[in-house]
């Protein structure tokens, strides 16, 4: 409680002023001429005055308001380290003690650093949020309990308050710590070609310049092991093997008593983009189907097509002048022997063997093939005949042997049981339904499946389209030349474009297309791993976690070919899964988080603010007992000495009530000048 | 023929649905002589019928064959059209206007195939031969010569429509080869 006098005077300033003069002149005459009673006369007159002035007396009910210190925990990964995580609590269960022992001080405990979002510590955004109905001149001060990297620290003056900023270091001084870091990322590389990716081994603890053996991993496979120098910029370059992301590890090898081994790895993504794809289209004939090939591989802008129709071949020469003709030679040479490995895709579409191609390019062919080449072959009837692809050195590689007949009737293509699960043809847009929803083909190559796989048949099981593998190489045969059918419409025509563009991507290994393929991807909070195959069942899969720990889980089957199963994705990092044979990685967050880039315990970054702030940045292995004593300060330069935090203590308070007693008013007032006038009466008269 | 009547709706939808799938249909008015000034705009009555019958069809714009399009080159190197007569033109799909990028292109290749192929020249008339393989229709004026280019011209249109713009792109083919292994 308060108390005070309040002046409300009855008449303006000037005129009590007025007022007041001339009854300073008065009592002056009155007592420089010693008249008698002088002094009571100017008692009387001041009292008049006073009563004008009109005092009241007041006061005030005030209750104190409690100082706020705030005490934050980084309980970010970076404090998992050592024994900081335990420094951290038994600190704060110290300090939580100590304060709760001052009276008038609220302590409001918050552990920051916790975001999942894993863009490093981000102890401030923790503290305003807990100080956000906190007045700035109740805070008294704040504690943070941190290994040191906290990534946003403000200047002193946008702080928002003016107390100590105090923080307290868990780890030690002399800590050791190795780690990867990426100094060019190139984000694209074009799929065969080589990439160079520059980084640097940063020893924190100990002199750079040691020896470190560097391993370069791609999709999780080993493709380098180098030994570098510590500190120095180093490149290693890396072949970018598949279209799509290429995940990339740079892993460093361990230092002697260092802090964690997260940050020895370094991952990027580099996206492989495929040059364009050249595709060698030789028709034996002009036939409807041509303009469906031509059109369907001109409409993709990544191919570039050579195509080469045979419009007459050689026994048709009729003595037409050549000049008259448009035909151009077909430079057999240069495809099938100078420029044959530079295809990526060797299209027969209604190819006989016609007297155009000699028997040494069909071995070429089937070189290229087994070397890692692509050949799909389009039968027509040429393919039953006595001419057939069939009846040369290609023989070797061809997935059906075709046994003469040629079946013309109208039949429905279906898929086999392996083409269901098979990439190329599985979910085949229209193969929903039985039958599928596509229009009939009049003609099938009749042939048997010898060393390939059947994907679609015809009548009587008979195949349609069957793929096989020869060495690194890869060969699709079509047994119909009425895909063109779907492609204008018949009945309703039929998914030609998707079948052909995964054959011809399957050939070309793509790896989407893979037959046996594992797979992770982040779906909201969970990680789905899928395990693409042909088999009728798939095998348990190892997940590693970004941490370290494993994991196993048992797939269940989603539809024909597909296995699936979930895992909760609580952690950010490289995830890796494995089932013995394929690898699978996925990347949450970003792919270095800031939290792992420096991990060692450091007094730097909060130096300054503290110091700003008047605060001080101690280290809890430095202090006896784990943690500093506490001094409540009402004001001062300095909040912090070598073994001791202070504390703001803050008066600030809040009012309840107010009194007001007037003096001069009333009955009391007029007695008072009453009293004052008849004395000076009294004193005259006598 | 003059006076033949309009087909039923039905029938045009389909002829209609056959073209804008990639089909191609010749017609052939076989009244080349009916116009004595083919420049007066005068309008023979095959023709009016025809235009009557396509009125109702949704057509691209026609065009009299440029010299550099595919049909003069998908098998014969040909200049004129010719069948039973020699006077009439040949129309086709209006093909977008060369670029500069395309100028040195000695044939021109439009997205598609044409779906409409308009002459007069009766080239079926030309080709007609009787079972012991005389030609049943005499020629007009009778170059000659001149029925060996109707046979041509027939080639040519069933290579265009086989192989589509299959000949505009092989100029492209020796730079392509070129290219290939640098």
């Amino acid at each position: 409680m308060n108390l005070g006098v309040a002046f409300e005077p009855l008449i303006s300033l000037p005129l009590l002023a007025g007022a007041a003069i001339l009854a300073a002149l008065v009592a002056a005459l009155l007592l420089f001429s010693r008249s008698r009673g002088a002094l009571t006369r100017a008692i009387a007159l001041a009292l008049a005055l006073i009563a004008l002035a009109n005092p009241s007396l007041t006061r005030e009910d005030r209750d104190p308001l409690t100082s706020v210190v705030a005490v934050v925990l980084d309980r970010s990964a970076s404090q998992r380290f050592g024994d900081r995580a335990e420094a951290t609590n038994k600190a704060a269960e110290t300090l939580k003690e100590r304060l709760s022992a001052i009276r008038n001080l609220e302590v409001r405990i918050v552990e920051g650093g916790t975001d999942s979002e894993g863009d490093g510590t981000k102890l401030f955004s923790a503290l305003s949020a807990t100080l956000a109905d906190v007045p700035p001149e109740r805070v008294a001060g704040v504690i943070m309990i941190t290994d040191g990297r906290v990534h946003d620290v403000p200047l002193p003056q946008h702080l928002g308050f003016d107390a100590p900023v105090h923080a307290l270091i868990t780890g030690r001084d002399n800590e050791r710590d190795r780690r990867v870091a990426l100094t060019s990322t190139p984000r694209f590389g074009i799929v065969g070609q080589r990439q160079t990716i520059g980084f640097r081994v940063l020893d924190e603890g100990i002199p750079n310049g040691a020896r470190v053996n560097v391993t370069v991993r791609r999709d999780g496979t080993v493709v380098a092991n180098t030994v570098v120098t510590a500190g120095r910029e180093e490149r290693v370059q890396v072949e970018i093997a598949h279209a799509g992301a290429n995940i990339v590890e740079i892993e460093a090898s361990p230092l002697d008593g260092e802090l964690t081994l997260l940050n020895n790895r370094a991952a990027l993504t580099i996206d492989g983009v495929r040059e364009k794809l050249r595709v060698l289209l030789v028709s034996g004939e002009p036939h409807s189907g041509e303009r469906t090939w031509r059109n369907l591989l001109k409409s993709d802008a990544n191919v570039d097509l050579v195509h080469f129709t045979i419009l007459r071949p050689p026994e048709k020469q009729d003595g037409t002048p050549i000049h008259e003709l448009s035909l151009i030679a077909f430079p057999t040479r240069e495809l099938f022997q100078q420029k044959i490995r530079e295809f990526h895709l060797i299209i027969f579409d209604r190819y006989a063997q016609q007297g155009v191609l000699p028997l040494i390019y069909f071995d070429n062919i089937v070189e290229y093939v087994r070397s890692g080449g692509a050949m799909l072959i389009a039968a027509g009837p040429d393919y039953a005949g006595r001419n057939s692809v069939w009846r040369t050195p290609l023989e070797a590689i061809l997935p059906a042997t075709p046994t003469g007949n040629i079946t013309e009737t109208a039949y429905r293509p279906g898929l086999t049981d392996e083409g269901k699960r098979h990439p190329v043809t599985r979910a085949l847009p229209g193969s929903e339904t039985t039958p599928p929803q596509w229009s009939r083909f009049f003609r099938l190559i009749d042939a048997q499946t010898s060393n390939g796989t059947a994907l679609m048949n015809g009548p009587g099981n008979q195949p349609l389209l069957v793929l096989s593998r020869h060495g690194d190489g890869r060969v699709a045969l079509l047994l119909s030349d009425h895909i063109w059918l779907w492609a204008r419409g018949y009945e309703g025509g039929g998914p030609h474009l998707d079948l052909l563009r995964r054959l011809s991507h399957w050939l070309m290994k793509e790896p989407e297309l893979e037959e046996e393929r594992l797979v992770m991807t982040a779906r909201g909070s969970e990680i789905v791993v899928e395990r693409r195959t042909m088999n009728e069942t798939a095998e348990p899969v190892t997940v590693t976690r970004p941490s370290g720990g494993t994991q196993t889980l048992n797939l269940t089957r989603a539809e024909p070919g597909i296995f699936h199963a979930s895992i909760k994705a609580e952690e950010l990092g490289l995830w890796r899964a494995t089932d013995g044979k394929l690898t699978a990685l996925i990347n949450l967050g970003p792919l270095n988080p800031r939290e792992f880039l420096e991990v060692t315990s450091t007094r730097d970054v909060m130096l300054p603010l503290a110091t700003g702030t008047g605060g001080g940045v101690l280290r809890l292995a430095d202090l006896s007992g784990g943690a500093p004593r506490i001094a409540q300060i009402r004001s001062a330069e300095r909040y912090a000495g070598p073994d001791w935090l202070g504390i703001k203590m803050r008066d600030a308070s809040v009012v309840r009530g107010l009194g007001l007693f007037p003096l001069f008013a009333g009955l009391s007032g007029l007695l008072i000048l009453m009293a004052g006038i008849a004395a000076a009466w009294t004193r005259e008269g006598r | 023929m003059p006076g033949t009547p309009r087909p039923p709706r039905e029938v045009l939808a389909r002829i209609d649905a056959y073209m804008k799938q990639g089909g191609t249909i010749l017609f052939d008015t076989r009244d080349a002589l009916a116009i004595t000034n083919p420049r007066s705009g005068e309008v023979s009555p095959a023709t009016a019928t025809l235009r009557d019958i396509l009125s109702s069809l949704d057509l691209p714009e026609l065009e009299t064959v440029p010299r550099d399009h595919v049909l003069t080159k998908s098998f014969y190197i040909l200049r004129e059209f010719p069948g039973r007569f020699t006077s009439g033109t040949l129309w086709v799909e209006t093909l977008p206007a060369n670029d500069e990028e395309q100028a040195d292109r000695p044939a021109r290749a439009g997205d598609g195939v044409t779906p409409i192929l308009i002459t007069s020249n009766d080239l079926a008339g030309a080709w007609a031969i009787s079972s012991d393989g005389q030609p049943m229709l005499p020629l007009t004026p009778g170059e000659p010569r001149q029925r060996e280019f109707a046979f041509r011209v027939g080639v040519n249109i069933v290579m265009y429509v086989l192989t589509g713009n299959y000949k505009a792109d092989q100029v492209h083919v020796p730079a392509l080869l070129e290219r290939l292994g640098q």
